[in-house]
């Protein structure tokens, strides 16, 4: 059995973890694809997420409402800011009188204080959702942070605004080239071949 | 960049307090249009003009959350890799694509990195026969030319291996038939078996026959096969032998 296994991972390699889950789909081995990616998928990604929206908890509907009229006066959206108080993470404005919108759900909140990244991401408003009855519904919001560059040379990320890192700046001198870190595609397959096993996927 | 839907007069309802906060409508920045034009673009180039169209659709957050969680394995759950995706074919309409509203955001923002995500992910959500292999080769040549037709400077290389064997059947085929690197780029996606086919009838099938001891249609039909891989001994000598050709085309 281990030997076929070790057989099968010799066949696969060389397309990549896309392919070898949708290799794995294929066979008929569910499983062991979603084991191939949960070990593989952090290889995929940096460490910190580039942006990702979140929908606040604990909203407060009168700064949201007093947020909207700051908005209409100025026709921009107020600069936000993360902000700790009691052990929670709170979402509020950075200019002018201090209004908190509501707090940032603990999961979200607990991964940027584990990886101590809190400083790192900024929040934009991103939509206010309301019910049948006109009242704050939600309040979404996205946490962005600045994009690294891929060091042409070694690979690696950087946040120099140079496009080689350091290090390489200093053993080969500046050089062109270089870009913002990319898109994770070979994830993003692997998870849209994976999707087809969802049991119970809602309707969307 | 893009201008927010808010209303300038805001309507407050009159009377109690707690009706202060009646809002007319939602607030929303999500502006949709460029996301729109560019899966419209990727339709345009790479889509079956008789099929029926990709249907793309914005989540909310917690939809977002909720959706991508419903597919990632526990321990990808646990690590929070859903903060890391930003697109989804549905499992259960392969042409409809969900999308995380950070992706809007970022589109919005002319982020070129997410223009990359969007694009791949409405490729992949356009119906081929092609193995996945050829396929990732494939989407890098389309990706390039959506990225000059909408000005956006992406990186396109995602897949270098894939793309170099991809180009240089492509380089076989235009080489002698003529028509551009795309055209026969979107011709493999669409009726891949008829596209390789027509690799016999090209100088190429000669080359072949005199420098491998396997026949070509065996490397045809491995090409077409869907579970084609870099591992396979024939593919790694059409990879050689079509590199060497290329070069030997370009020396004469």
């Amino acid at each position: 059995m281990t030997e076929e296994r070790n057989e099968r991972s010799e066949e696969m390699r060389g397309q990549g973890i896309a392919g070898e889950v949708s290799e794995r789909l294929e066979g008929g081995s569910v499983r062991a694809a979603k084991r191939a990616l949960s070990r593989a998928w952090r290889e995929l990604v940096p460490e910190l997420p580039p942006r990702f929206s979140v929908s606040l908890r604990r909203v407060d509907p009168k700064a949201v409402a007093e947020v909207r009229r700051r908005m209409s006066r100025s026709g921009k959206r107020p600069p936000l800011r993360l902000q700790r108080d009691e052990g929670r993470i709170w979402v509020e404005t950075a200019r002018g009188r201090r209004l908190r919108l509501g707090r940032l759900p603990s999961a979200e909140a607990n991964l940027l204080e584990e990886l101590g990244a809190l400083r790192r991401y900024r929040p934009k408003l991103i939509r206010v959702e309301q019910d049948e009855m006109g009242q704050v519904s939600g309040v979404i919001v996205e946490l962005v942070r600045p994009l690294e560059r891929i060091c042409p040379s070694c690979g690696q990320l950087h946040e120099e605004g140079a496009p080689l890192c350091a290090a390489c700046r200093e053993r080969e001198g500046a050089g062109a080239g270089g870009r913002s870190e990319g898109a994770p595609i070979e994830l993003q397959e692997a998870i849209d071949d994976l999707a087809r096993e969802a049991e119970d996927f809602p309707e969307v | 960049m893009v201008p927010p839907t808010v209303e300038d007069d805001l309507v407050f309802a009159d009377g109690e307090a707690e009706e202060d906060f009646v809002i007319v409508d939602d607030l929303d920045f999500t502006d949709e249009s460029e996301l729109r034009r560019v899966v419209g673009e990727v339709e345009a180039i790479a889509g079956n003009p008789h099929g029926r169209g990709l249907r793309v659709s914005v989540l909310t957050a917690e939809q977002w959350k909720t959706v991508v969680a419903q597919v990632l394995p526990p321990a990808m759950r646990r690590a929070k890799a859903h903060l890391y995706l930003h697109t989804l074919r549905d499992p259960k309409d392969a042409q409809h694509l969900l999308v995380s509203p950070s992706a809007v955001q970022a589109i919005n923002e002319g982020q070129a990195s997410m223009y990359e995500d969007v694009i791949y992910a409405a490729l992949r959500c356009l119906p081929s026969e092609l193995a996945p292999l050829l396929r990732r080769g494939v989407d890098d040549l389309i990706a390039r030319e959506i990225g000059e037709r909408i000005n956006v400077q992406l990186y396109t290389r995602h897949h270098p291996r894939e793309r170099r064997l991809v180009s240089a059947l492509l380089a076989a085929l235009y080489s002698h038939f003529g028509y551009t690197e795309l055209e026969w780029a979107l011709q493999l996606r669409r009726q891949p078996k008829r596209c390789l086919l027509a690799l016999r009838r090209t100088p190429f099938a000669s080359y072949w026959d005199e420098n491998s001891e396997r026949p070509l249609k065996e490397l045809l039909e491995t090409l077409a096969g869907r579970k084609l891989n870099f591992e396979m001994p024939l593919v790694v000598e059409a990879e050689r032998l079509l590199e060497r050709y290329g070069e030997e085309e370009i020396d004469d």
